[in-house]
């Protein structure tokens, strides 16, 4: 049985290309079940993201890659030379490395998110209901969910956050710890700032004053967000009660000193205070993150921050790589057995076959042996024809991983007359499990 | 029993120092599994230290918190307690990497100055010794609690503050001086210089020249070693994610706030009962013995600290600050005096 995957994705085609070739969940359905009904196609998975079209499909011989591009293009309203330039195809052993690197997230628009793992959840889920993944494919995919799993418990591939909004939440938990009963003040308004006040919210950060010069204006973001409007003349009396601040006004000069600020520090007691401003040109003189137990974020710290953890990803990202590859190593060599099982099933039944033949035929022919010598007799043809098939069996199961073995069973079908048939009795790779059971992690 | 005894603190010695390997390992590479086998080996190496001391009260027939070998095991004792109590009720793993790897130096230099237990002279018997010690003792403890979070406090701020891009001088700073102080106390406990009375009577130290090599030696190889660790630390410390795995600032400083309150009672009930006592076997509430105006003068700074906070709002940082300076006045008064005048509370 062989596998292959044909894809596109964000690195390859741009948003225009993609979205002609999205399907929903009943597209991937109909996809996946058309692929199937095809004599050359014997399983079919489809997954459909914002950034990915991707079809894994399993058949008894490769190529495969005609096969399913028509079949995808036949699904959606795309024609094929429009996506030509911009897919992808892998085959067996690189098809498997691409699901398990997509699976562990390092295919990733942003590197590490969790949310792709659910996705193949999904696709595989959706391809079920059609009777459509196949044994081989139920296989690899229920594999690259562990491999998925794996690489986030044991890399840190998906901390840090990388963006402007959790980093300020992760900053505020620096500060305070836990962020409920917590207030904040926004100055201003912008797409930033509400989108931080939004992840604060989500973090248990409760009470909400917005100032802005128009008054109206601090009314209707008030609303948005089940706070309340302040007048924008008593922003000082508001600091002095504010724990976080998130300043992102048009003012072309800083609307917050740093003698304003110790002012308030004073009445505030030295209580720690957080702001971050995101205005360019920036609100918040920068000489306030000076003041006592005062600490101030602009926009381009945060971004470093951003950068920093990023960077810390990717150096995670080499770690899930080498697990991907050795989880990809594991794979093969039981996709390999699949292969050589059947023929060596039948290269056994037919030398038992033989020897069962040849002592019937003998033992009919000597009908005064005793009991004992007819037990000896067996014996020894057992023994022989034991000895006889196990250097050639154990060889080809050692190279049943690599091309090599699967040459070597076929040879052995075509010189002693087998057929090795299809690859019906799929176990799961036991040496792989037993191998990688050290390092996994509990959870 | 003695056998048992000593396994049990063996026991102790390597649990702790597990620990703190695991709870170094633990922060630096994130780790959850190593924190938790961490604590674990701090509770396993608690509870066994706990069998040591209780075999050893009933061998000896006394509370084991006489000499330096039971002072130090004790006060080991009394840090991990109190780690563990603070970790339960605020979550602070970071804490650990300052107190672990002290109680583990402490049960060690402990486990090097063993000495069997023996009754003590007839005259320094009494429950209020139990009492004296064992609470002057774990209010030591709690001054190392809080400088441990004092410390972290700093270390958190600086790298909120500065945006981590300029705190590995401090962090180096910090891991060298922690560094070569230990150093030098261990190359002071191996010169064990000897003691004699001068012509007014009076008991000193006499450091001979070889000595004084032993502590340089000690002090070097403490110098050296921090450095390097520093260097390493800083590097790794030196970034946002690391300051997310220290606790927040917040509650950073109220454990030290908390462990310092904590302090200054269980101190000023050592200095009361230990005056009481004073009376019962020198025959005066107060001698001005070194011991005692140092912990006089470390009670004192304490209190300061608690006045400061209260009226001058000194939260954060310059408590942290105090806190942390506040640790080495307490170190001076419970071995550095030892190492200038000896006074009335070495039994030797």
């Amino acid at each position: 049985m062989h596998l292959a995957v044909l894809g596109i994705n964000h690195k390859t085609a741009c948003v225009e290309v993609r979205e002609r070739v999205a399907l929903t969940d009943d597209g991937c359905g109909a996809l996946v079940r058309a692929l199937t009904r095809r004599p050359d196609v014997s399983g079919a998975v489809a997954v459909s993201t914002c950034n990915r079209t991707e079809v894994y499909v399993s058949g008894p011989a490769l190529p495969l890659r005609d096969v399913t591009l028509e079949g995808l293009c036949s699904t959606t309203t795309v024609c094929r030379p429009d996506v030509e330039g911009n897919i992808y195809y892998k085959e067996d052993g690189e098809a498997v490395a691409h699901l398990f690197a997509v699976a562990s997230s390092l295919d990733s628009m942003v590197l590490g998110e969790a949310q792709i793992l659910h996705q193949l959840k999904e696709a595989y889920r959706v391809a079920e209901e059609a009777g459509a993944t196949g044994a081989t494919l139920n296989k690899l995919l229920r594999r690259s969910f562990e491999v998925g799993k794996r690489v986030r418990t044991e890399t840190r591939i998906g901390e840090n956050s990388l963006s402007i909004a959790s980093v300020s939440v992760d900053l505020a938990h620096n500060v305070f710890g836990s962020l409920e009963n917590l207030a904040v003040l926004v100055i201003g308004a912008g797409e930033m700032a509400e989108l931080v006040v939004t992840h604060l919210q989500g973090h248990g950060l409760s009470r909400i004053h917005v100032a802005n010069r128009t008054f109206e204006r601090a009314l209707e973001l008030a609303g948005r967000f089940g706070g309340e409007a302040v007048r924008y003349e008593a922003v000082e009396d508001h600091l002095v009660g504010t724990d976080i601040v998130i300043s992102s006004t048009a003012a072309s000069e800083p609307i917050i000193r740093r003698a304003d600020m110790e002012r308030v520090m004073r009445r505030r007691k030295n209580k720690p205070v957080f702001l971050i401003d995101i205005a360019v040109p920036r609100d918040i003189d920068p000489a306030v993150n000076r003041v006592y137990n005062t600490y101030l974020y602009d926009i381009d710290d945060l971004q470093d921050v951003v950068a920093s953890n990023l960077d810390e990803r990717q150096r995670e990202a080499m770690e899930a790589r080498r697990i991907v590859d050795e989880e990809v190593r594991i794979f093969q060599e039981w996709l390999g057995s699949l292969v050589v099982v059947p023929t060596l099933v039948s290269f056994r039944d037919w030398a038992t076959g033989v020897k069962d033949q040849e002592l019937e035929k003998f033992l009919g022919r000597m009908p005064d042996l005793t009991e004992d010598e007819r037990a000896k007799v067996v014996a020894l043809a057992h023994s022989i024809v034991n000895k006889l098939i196990h250097p050639a069996t154990t060889r080809i199961k050692d190279l049943a991983g690599e091309d090599e073995g699967q040459r070597y069973a076929e040879a052995l079908g075509v010189l002693f007359g087998l057929n090795g048939g299809p690859a019906g009795n799929e176990t799961p790779p036991s040496g792989g499990e037993a191998e990688k059971g050290s390092e996994s992690s509990p959870d | 029993m003695q056998q048992l005894e000593q396994i049990l603190f063996g026991v102790t010695v390597f649990a702790y120092l597990a620990a703190a390997l695991l709870a170094t390992f633990g922060l630096a590479y994130r780790r959850k599994e190593a924190d938790r086998v961490g604590v674990w080996a701090l509770a396993a190496g608690f509870v066994a230290q706990t069998g040591s001391l209780v075999l050893r009260w009933i061998a000896g027939g006394r509370v084991p918190l006489a000499g330096m070998h039971e002072t130090l095991a004790f006060l080991s004792w009394s840090t991990v307690l109190l780690f563990l109590i603070a970790d339960r009720r605020y979550k602070v793993k970071a804490a650990g990497l300052i107190l672990v790897p002290g109680a583990f130096f402490m049960a060690a230099i402990a486990a090097l100055l063993y000495e069997g237990p023996r009754p003590l002279q007839a005259d320094l018997q009494s429950h209020w010794l139990t009492v004296h010690a064992s609470v002057s003792l774990l209010g030591y403890a709690a001054f190392a609690l809080a400088f441990a979070s004092g410390f972290f406090y700093v270390v958190q701020e600086d790298l909120l503050k500065k945006k981590y891009t300029q705190v590995r001088a401090l962090i180096r700073a910090l891991i060298v001086v922690l560094g070569t102080g230990t150093g030098t106390y261990v190359g002071y406990l191996i010169a064990d210089p000897t003691l004699f009375e001068d012509a007014t009577g009076h008991r000193v130290y006499a450091y001979s020249q070889s000595d004084w090599t032993i502590i340089g030696i000690g002090a070097g190889v403490g110098l050296v070693v921090s450095l390097a660790l520093g260097l390493i630390a800083a590097r790794g410390a030196a970034r946002p994610s690391f300051a997310n795995r220290l606790p927040s600032l917040s509650l950073l400083d109220r454990l030290s706030f908390h462990s310092v309150v904590f302090g200054v009672a269980l101190l000023s009930v050592g200095i009361v009962t230990g005056a009481i006592w004073a009376r019962a076997v020198w025959g005066s509430w107060w001698e001005w013995d070194p011991k005692q105006t140092w912990a006089l003068a470390a009670w004192l700074f304490y209190s300061g600290y608690l006045g400061v906070r209260g009226l001058a709002n000194w939260r954060g940082r310059h408590a942290a600050l105090l806190a942390i300076a506040g640790l080495f006045l307490i170190l001076f008064t419970f071995l550095g005096i030892n190492f200038f005048v000896p006074g009335k509370h070495d039994f030797n």
